[in-house]
């Protein structure tokens, strides 16, 4: 993201003027404007787009949006299920913004899911002791999963400059088979009992003790996750924002020569930085594991990391506007799955989520491209700027 | 014996050309600065596009065609965003291949496709040397395109004006724009490039290896063909030699099983080539020939 660093080209060469600063925060309030009505009209782009191919393979794209919106929060108990299906995604999501921001291109989120909820099955499978304690080491296993796996990657960078994201995304191809290797041997994770009868490559089901606990609000069921990963996108976006430590994390992301020189240490901030990414990645794999799938399988990530790495750039890697991006893309995909009976394949949204991405990059190009003109226009007529 | 090496030799080098399309045109972005992350959906594009073409037309070659066409496409948009709208490379690469594994899944369910393949090319006399012979030149005829690929790559890169030019922006954008070369321009035709190939290969996959198309049958290959140019030490022979690596390891996944092999875990095998390009990289990374301005967007300063 190093060309939204740019102060010398915003500079106004002639800040010379008394009421500079009133002018400036005009501009400012006018570019905030343009950009809001940038976004609109780029995400109503993608959606026309959507529903364009919608129609073109002969389905009915009012009929589609509404089963999505009545699938994922208007029929009984929707949004409760579109609430747990959006933590995993935004744990992902508030751990690729601290990775981007430091300038490590993590994209391997979905091999971290996939190890957490390996590590959390691990632990929840075979601790003794009361469930809520199983429960919660087996979601601290997850997040510790998740972060040696991100750490490999952060390893092979930091040791021999293995791009990360090469690195990361290799290891998100080994870890599925990791996964499948061991619940497909009976020394190991697979699952023996009777009602696996036909040895399918999965763990046992976790017991109801450990699983996590849920509550009930307006007659939707939630579970204590969808507060927790609340928390932690608050938390990340106030230490990203406003602590040293972020300062150092986006410092190193802008310019590591830079960072080195204020006396940040890139291997262990840069190197911290992408474990937590890790750490936040498995976390997800482990509260879907102990919320809502029970047992392990190769595909237990089933593209929550994907969709996460989606959320954080179309929330432009702000922790904070992650929370409702993610609640949209929860809408999508839990609406996506009742799409069925419509006719129309629920990879839709999976278009729609694509598509948003690059709606979403396209304000801010266009305002350093008008920004860059201005700035031309400017140096070459000086005398224009002071009246 | 001799059975056993054909066999996987066959099969190694069928997929060593499968990379080789995609890595060639992927050497030539990053030569010029560009990590060109979307190459997965470039091929997953073309291998849509062949198959379908071939499926409604009959003719594998207009099928070939329609697969460099889709790959150009997605080299259109990658390079005007990241090398024209300034957006950040590997965003749009990532939202790019994630839109084409949607699009492509989204459009097959609704239709059904038969897919010819393109004919086996066997070249008298030399066919028959052992263990090499049936393997290099019994291929289906596009397989023989990589033998005059890379040389053309090498000269187009390494003895013309323009890949001159296209060397010079990844290494040094501010002196090419100082000298007179549309940095830019340039970026944007590497991709251009590398898309047509990346469909090609694709198309290579749908038309030639497999006869068919599968939802996601890239599944992964264009992230192992860019490990291949980074393993290659960002050096045309390295890189080749990359790619025939990566595509025997690939190779073995499905040889050893047909051999007899039966002792190594599936999910082992199946890891493999992603595991050997993690340690390749680890082992051999050499950054010091890496293009100087890899991956960073060009900004002209006054």
């Amino acid at each position: 993201m190093t060309q939204t660093l740019e102060p010398e080209t915003r500079e106004d060469p002639g800040s010379s003027t008394k009421d500079v600063g009133s002018a400036q925060e005009e501009r400012k309030l006018q570019r905030a404007g343009i950009q809001i009505g940038l976004f609109a009209a780029f995400f109503s782009v993608a959606l026309a787009v959507s529903a364009a191919l919608v129609y073109a393979v002969g389905g009915s794209p009012t009929e589609v949006l509404d089963t999505l919106i009545d699938g994922s929060l208007l029929i009984d108990g929707a949004w409760g299920r579109t609430l747990i299906d959006t933590v995993p995604m935004l744990l992902v999501a508030v751990g690729v913004v601290v990775a981007f921001r430091c300038g490590l291109y993590n994209i391997g989120q979905e091999g971290q899911v996939a190890i957490g909820a390996l590590f959390a099955v691990v632990v929840a499978l075979e601790m003794p002791g009361p469930g809520a304690l199983v429960m919660a080491m087996a979601l601290m296993a997850s997040a510790l999963g998740g972060g040696l796996w991100a750490g490999v990657a952060a390893g092979a960078y930091f040791w021999r400059r293995v791009d990360v994201l090469i690195g990361t995304l290799l290891l998100t191809f080994i870890a599925p088979k990791i996964i499948l290797y061991l619940t497909s041997k009976e020394s190991l994770l697979l699952d023996v009992s009777g009602s696996n009868s036909r040895r399918a490559s999965q763990s046992e089901q976790l017991s109801d003790g450990v699983r996590l606990t849920e509550f009930d609000l307006f007659n939707n069921t939630l579970n204590i996750a969808v507060i927790g990963a609340v928390l932690i996108a608050f938390v990340t976006w106030y230490l990203l924002s406003r602590s040293v430590l972020g300062l150092h994390i986006r410092t190193l992301g802008l310019n590591e020569r830079m960072a080195q020189r204020v006396g940040v240490r890139p291997g262990l901030v840069g190197g911290g930085a992408l474990m937590f990414s890790g750490a936040t990645a498995g976390l997800a794999g482990g509260v879907f594991l102990l919320g809502s799938a029970f047992r392990l399988q190769d595909r237990i990530a089933n593209d929550f990391g994907w969709q996460g790495l989606l959320v954080a750039l179309v929330a432009r890697l702000n922790a904070f506007a992650v929370i409702p991006v993610a609640f949209f893309f929860g809408v999508t995909r839990r609406g996506g799955s009742s799409l069925r009976a419509t006719g129309v394949s629920s990879t839709i949204t999976e278009i729609i989520q694509a598509l948003f991405v690059i709606a979403a990059l396209l304000p801010a190009a266009i305002m350093i491209i008008r920004d860059r003109r201005r700035d031309l226009r400017l140096a070459a007529t000086p005398s224009e700027v002071t009246k | 014996m001799i059975d056993e090496v054909e066999t996987i030799m066959g099969s190694g080098i069928r997929l060593s050309n499968l990379l080789l399309f995609a890595v060639l045109g992927e050497y030539v972005a990053e030569r010029a600065g560009t990590i060109n992350i979307s190459l997965e959906g470039m091929m997953l594009g073309g291998a849509y596009a062949a198959a379908l073409g071939t499926s409604e037309t009959g003719s594998p070659v207009v099928g070939i065609l329609c697969g460099m066409v889709a790959g150009l496409l997605v080299a259109f948009a990658q390079a005007h965003l990241s090398h024209n709208l300034d957006a950040n490379q590997f965003v749009v690469g990532i939202a790019l291949s994630t839109l084409v594994l949607g699009l492509t899944t989204f459009l097959f369910i609704e239709i059904d496709m038969v897919v010819t393949r393109i004919g086996v090319l066997e070249i008298p006399l030399i066919s028959s040397i052992p263990m090499i012979g049936q393997a290099l030149f019994a291929q289906r005829w596009l397989g023989y395109v990589t033998f005059g690929l890379v040389p053309a790559v090498w000269w187009l890169v390494h003895r013309t004006n323009w890949g001159l030019e296209i060397r010079s922006v990844g290494e040094n954008p501010t002196a090419a724009d100082a000298s007179g070369v549309p940095v830019l321009k340039r970026r944007r035709q590497a991709i251009y490039l590398s898309g047509a190939l990346g469909g090609l290969s694709g198309a290579y996959l749908a038309v030639s290896l497999v006869g068919a198309f599968s939802q996601n049958m890239t599944a992964g290959k264009g992230f192992i063909a860019i490990s291949a140019v980074l393993f290659g030490g960002w050096r045309l022979k390295g890189v080749v030699g990359g790619a025939i690596l990566f595509g025997f390891a690939d190779a073995l996944r499905v040889a050893l099983p047909a051999i007899g092999v039966k002792d190594v875990p599936g999910p082992f095998l199946d890891s493999f080539p992603f595991l050997l390009a993690l340690i390749g990289l680890l082992v051999f990374a050499n950054q010091a020939k890496k293009p100087a301005a890899l991956a960073q967007p060009f900004v002209r300063r006054s």
